[in-house]
């Protein structure tokens, strides 16, 4: 499945009815994706998915500001030491990335993880990511602290 | 005033219950007595009638309407519940929230409050789409199978989609 099926499929828009998520622009030139994520303490997150080599690579997704899109550190969700096991948003050391053997950032940190190809094992990348965050920002037991 | 609720299933009138809710008695548990005829929670009935749960509030709503009726028809959805090994069919109002769903389905199958909070309710299957507390159920035909279910652990790079026990 390519990017724009996967935009379109049932699961995204499920995950839009239900008020997890919304794609709020797409850039198709640059295969550039912005999603709102919407989380259980009424604020919500922009994060910017790097989806070029969409299938074949990881999405490369990090937090930004929904003004001026830049990736600051004030646009990353925070939470515990739980947390920040897969959500680097302490600024600085490298930091401002998602910890994930999905996240092409995250695979940056841990060459090692890329030989387990882990994004292709959903029928859905896409979905496969957006859920991942879901988790981290809904399930109390993930460490994300409500502001 | 005299209160008339009917219940629709799929466009059917299943049930009905109707009762002269009178402001000498307490409102609630009268509220409480029409919601168990229709199997029903007082909460969501209220939520349906369009008053908050609070004793002055539903007094004065019901003394404002004496001598006066007030018909409301709810919609019913039935949920097929699945938690483990075990599940439960239980029909909800269709403007109950998903959290209604799982908050039932903690009690029916005994979850400890703090286990509750970190199951989540999944459409279809342990690994269909999740589906949000916050959300209304919304009206469907049919019954509909929901699993709750406890994501795995997650530490970083690891699998997370199976679903466990707990």
């Amino acid at each position: 499945m390519g990017l724009s099926e996967d935009i379109n499929s049932a699961e995204f828009q499920h995950g839009v009815t239900q008020g997890f998520w919304e794609l709020v622009l797409q850039e198709r030139d640059k295969d550039l994706l912005y999603v709102r994520l919407h989380a259980p303490d009424e604020r919500n997150y922009m994060v910017r998915l790097q989806c070029d080599m969409y299938g074949t690579q990881p999405i490369d997704g990090r937090f930004v500001d929904p003004v001026n899109l830049l990736c600051v550190a004030s646009a990353w969700p925070q939470g515990n030491s739980m947390f920040e096991q897969w959500i680097k948003f302490k600024e600085g050391n490298g930091n401002l990335f998602i910890c994930w053997d999905q996240d092409r950032g995250g695979i940056a940190q841990h060459p090692d993880w890329h030989a387990r190809s882990a994004w292709k094992k959903s029928s859905n990348q896409l979905i496969s990511y957006l859920d991942f965050l879901r988790q981290l920002l809904w399930l109390p037991a993930r460490g994300y602290t409500h502001q | 005033m005299r209160l008339r609720i009917e219940v629709e299933e799929s466009n059917v009138v299943v049930a009905k219950a109707e009762r002269e809710v009178s402001v000498n008695e307490r409102v609630s548990d009268a509220l409480a007595v029409v919601a168990a005829e229709l199997d029903s929670e007082r909460e969501a009935l209220l939520k349906e009638i369009g008053v908050r749960d609070d004793e002055a509030e539903l007094t004065k709503f019901f003394s404002e309407g004496a001598g006066k009726e007030h018909s409301v028809r709810v919609r019913r959805v039935c949920i097929d519940l699945h938690f483990e090994s075990v599940s439960a069919m239980r029909r909800f109002l269709s403007n109950e929230t998903w959290a209604d769903v799982h908050k039932w389905g903690c009690r029916h199958f005994h979850v400890a409050v703090d286990a509750c909070a970190n199951l989540e309710l999944r459409d279809g299957s342990p690994t269909g789409p999740a589906l949000n507390d916050r959300t209304k159920i919304g009206p469907f035909s049919g019954c509909k199978t929901v699993w709750m279910v406890k994501p795995g652990p997650e530490p970083n790079g690891e699998e997370m989609w199976d679903s466990v026990r707990i």
